[in-house]
């Protein structure tokens, strides 16, 4: 028996309650080592531990130890497999998505019905396709040692999750995505060590900065040594914790991102390239649905790109969009649409360009060939005071632009690359406060903005991973 | 990132091929890789060591060193040795860092050698045009005139043993173009003096150097950039060094939109679309000549290639028409081997 089991479980069930509680920004920890310390040592109180008999006795000491137990499971056995797991005292279960890719339509079904039948079971659904973020070089190592450098980029080449939490959060507004992925190790030390800590940090600020959830694997090497007790793996979690507790501050809120792009699509494998260049470059977007499209208003936005085809009312729509000032980028537009009737005003191999009304509507040739150059064609396609944000020194930043309330916004930022950069900031809108933190400086350090007619400028003195900017408003 | 503005050499797109290293290697050497944000790219090294952890140490040691050539030559950075000298050489000789000054140096080299197409001054108009892009409109006859004056390597003294002087109120240094070559270099200083006999430095792509070979290999296979995806040319790097440069491609709207590569002589972006890669002894070279003979084309490009000893360069079309000249390292068409491979 362990010295946990023999602590009165009314301790254990008050701990729990001080425990976070489920919601925004939250970490789940893989757990496959067969010793794990107590959840009250760790700070957390979800872990993730694999389903099959020989992980039983480590299930039944995560659940001694104060965790909320959850187990992965297949989406085609989901349903089979959860009153068993019910039975099992187990917190919940994490649903593994079929598929390569978010089909989250698919998936939103089954998971209702799992939460009807055992309401007391908590159901998360991890789709596809998550990824470790990170600044990649261009070699790529693979087992045949083979290294190949090659890059579609330009700039530093980001591996980020942000098209994937964005599109999840269409279908699916009140959830948070749940993202998970296993980890890149490229050589003979990292796969014995397992990542740097940093790698760890950067998974959390990602997931919390851009409204996710996470399942973080840790290597083994760590698991066995924060059971050990091992001082330096503690160290290294204190780190993780840290993050942790950082990003967990907007539970039970879902922040709107502030985005004034819309693209319409329903299948994220054909766009994902070109919107993953979006998001690279700072380019506040939204999804749509060609759904919300066809019901909502839509004058909100600067610019709309669909990739989705666009029935008669659907083109109409657009048109009228454009003809108040807006910019429509259709890619790979097939139709007999209305604009067409007149010459384009300018064409080329890869674009026709249509002026309509106060604005204009540019049809691209289907795929798009570099998509690099189409996010800065995005870019260029706004007017000037059109451009929400915009980051300098910032080559391997992803920023996210919440409206938080009336009178503050916030900021957050992501550096992938994990050394610390100055970043200089150009905001849409005029704030007069401006406060920043870090999970290593903790909250909070004013910074002096500028004004310039409707934008702020400011200067983030160091960015390592991730930090917040709160910006207030007169 | 200025680094980046007109340190960015195209991509080089390469596979370095080390089939059956992992059975030659067998317990005795390991392989260790990591990578480091610096200059606006990404560096990364790869070295076989028996012992992972000096090959990790001499590593973090080439790093350190190209971290700090980065502090060094940022124009970004206000604080920087090279925006400091930006800011105060004019019409007064500044003492700069030995490395900033053999940096100069190595660049003023390919400025002689090129008659002035390679030219570190002329940042001026980098940022003009850079700026121009953002706008996404060229830049005015008017606005050129005026920065004009303020480009020309003639006009940077180098005064031994570490001062630099420059004889125009408004010339400012950018070594985006040769910067990412020196701390090539010197990063495989660095591995050396670890005793590291086995590694490959790339910067972003742009620049590889390669020290010695991979385990059981005659060197290090890396493929060279080809905008025609026809030829897929490839070179054996052993102690020797690659870059390429090719002019971005910055919009699928406008065909006129310019890139990042400013020819000194037109004051404009160049209108090319030839990638070229060329193969030397150092990075530094490497680094300075592909801009050079990018902009001076194949034809006066050959001719000077074939003045300077131990150089390759390749220049290739998008519509797979190449040019190739060597005083000695050999790159090779492996199109149908590369094919058979993947």
């Amino acid at each position: 028996m362990t010295s946990s089991m023999r602590i009165p479980r009314v301790i254990l069930i008050l701990a729990c309650m001080l425990l976070p509680q489920p919601g925004w920004g939250r970490v789940l920890i893989r757990w496959t080592e067969p010793a794990i310390p107590s959840s009250h040592a760790l700070g957390i109180s979800d872990v993730v531990i694999d389903w099959g008999p020989q992980q039983q006795a480590l299930i039944e000491a995560a659940k001694n130890k104060g965790f909320h137990v959850y187990t992965e499971v297949a989406a085609e056995e989901a349903h089979a497999e959860a009153a068993r797991i019910a039975r099992e005292g187990l917190a919940g279960i994490v649903v593994k998505a079929s598929g390569s890719s978010p089909a989250p339509q698919n998936h939103q079904r089954l998971i209702q019905a799992i939460r009807s039948a055992y309401p007391k079971l908590g159901i998360l659904l991890l789709e596809p396709g998550g990824k470790q973020p990170q600044m990649r070089g261009t070699m790529v190592v693979n087992r045949n040692g083979i290294l190949e450098v090659s890059s579609p980029t330009r700039q530093p080449w980001i591996d980020s999750n942000v098209a994937l939490i964005r599109f999840e959060r269409v279908y699916d507004p009140p959830e948070a995505p749940l993202i998970g992925f296993e980890w890149n190790l490229t050589d003979d030390l990292e796969r014995k060590l397992g990542p740097p800590p940093e790698d760890y940090l950067l998974a959390i600020a990602e997931a919390g900065a851009f409204d996710a959830d996470l399942i973080l694997n840790l290597h083994p090497k760590l698991q066995q040594g924060l059971a050990q007790g091992d001082k330096e793996s503690w160290a290294i979690w204190q780190r993780i914790r840290r993050y942790i507790a950082f990003y967990s501050h907007r539970r039970g809120q879902h922040l709107k991102p502030l985005a004034n792009i819309g693209v319409i699509t329903d299948d994220y494998d054909v766009s994902y390239e070109a919107v993953n260049l979006l998001a690279r470059h700072n380019i506040p977007f939204r999804f749509i649905t060609p759904q919300e499209f066809a019901s909502s208003p839509v004058e909100s936005l600067a610019l709309i790109i669909a990739w989705s085809p666009l029935n008669e009312s659907s083109a109409r729509k657009m048109a009228d969009f454009a003809s108040s000032g807006g910019t429509a980028v259709l890619v790979g537009g097939q139709g007999a649409f209305p604009w067409r009737s007149r010459p384009p005003i300018r064409k080329n191999e890869n674009a026709a360009i249509y002026s309509e009304g106060a604005g204009r509507i540019v049809e691209l040739s289907e795929p798009i060939v570099d998509p690099e150059a189409f996010a800065q064609d995005v870019r260029r396609l706004l007017k000037p005071q059109q451009v929400e944000m915009s980051l300098w020194n910032a080559l391997t930043v992803l920023a996210n632009h919440y409206q938080k309330s009336g009178t503050e916004d916030v900021l957050e930022l992501v550096n992938y690359s994990e050394e610390p950069l100055r970043v200089q900031v150009r905001l849409k809108g005029i704030f007069s406060t401006i406060r920043y933190e870090t999970p290593e400086r903790g909250c909070c350090q004013p910074i002096t903005p500028t004004q310039d007619h409707n934008f702020t400028e400011f200067i983030v003195p160091q960015l390592r991973i991730g930090g917040r900017v709160h910006l207030g408003r007169e | 990132m200025r680094w980046l503005e007109t340190g960015h050499s195209s991509l080089l797109s390469t596979l370095l091929w080390l089939l059956g290293c992992a059975s030659a290697l067998g317990a005795a050497q390991q392989f260790i890789y990591k990578k480091q944000y610096a200059m606006g790219t990404v560096y990364e090294i790869a070295a076989y060591d028996p012992s992972p952890e000096r090959a990790s140490k001499a590593i973090e040691a080439a790093f350190h060193r190209i971290v700090e050539l980065d502090h060094m030559m940022s124009n970004f950075d206000e604080s920087s040795d090279l925006s400091r000298l930006n800011r105060s050489a004019h019409f007064h000789a500044e003492p700069v860092p030995a490395d900033l000054y053999r940096a100069i140096q190595d660049s003023l080299i390919y400025s002689r050698l090129s008659g002035g197409k390679f030219d570190i001054s002329v940042a001026p108009l980098v940022d003009a045009w850079k700026a121009a892009q953002t706008r996404g409109q060229p830049l005015s006859a008017s606005v050129i005139e005026k920065l004009r004056r303020c480009v020309g390597y003639q006009q940077i003294e180098m005064i031994p043993p570490n001062r630099i002087e420059f004889h125009s109120p408004c010339l400012r240094i950018d070594l985006g173009a040769i910067g990412k070559g020196y701390a090539v270099d010197r990063a495989a200083e660095a591995l050396r003096s670890y005793g590291l006999q086995s590694a490959l430095i790339n910067a972003g792509g742009s620049t590889i150097y390669a020290l010695g070979a991979p385990p059981g290999q005659p060197g290090w296979l890396v493929h060279l950039r080809d905008p025609s995806r026809r030829l897929d040319p490839t070179v054996l790097l052993q102690d020797d060094s690659v870059s390429t440069s090719e002019q971005n491609r910055s919009s699928l709207i406008d065909p006129e939109a310019f890139g990042h590569i400013i020819n000194p002589f037109t004051d404009r972006p160049v209108n090319a679309t030839l990638a070229v890669s060329v193969v030397a002894r150092t990075a530094v070279a490497t680094d300075g000549l592909s801009t050079t003979l990018f902009l001076m084309g194949p034809q006066e490009g050959g001719r000077l290639v074939r003045r300077l000893p131990d150089v390759a360069a390749l220049w290739v079309s998008p519509a797979g028409k190449s040019n190739w000249v060597s005083t000695g390292p050999q790159i090779m068409m492996h199109h149908s081997a590369i094919h058979s491979l993947r």
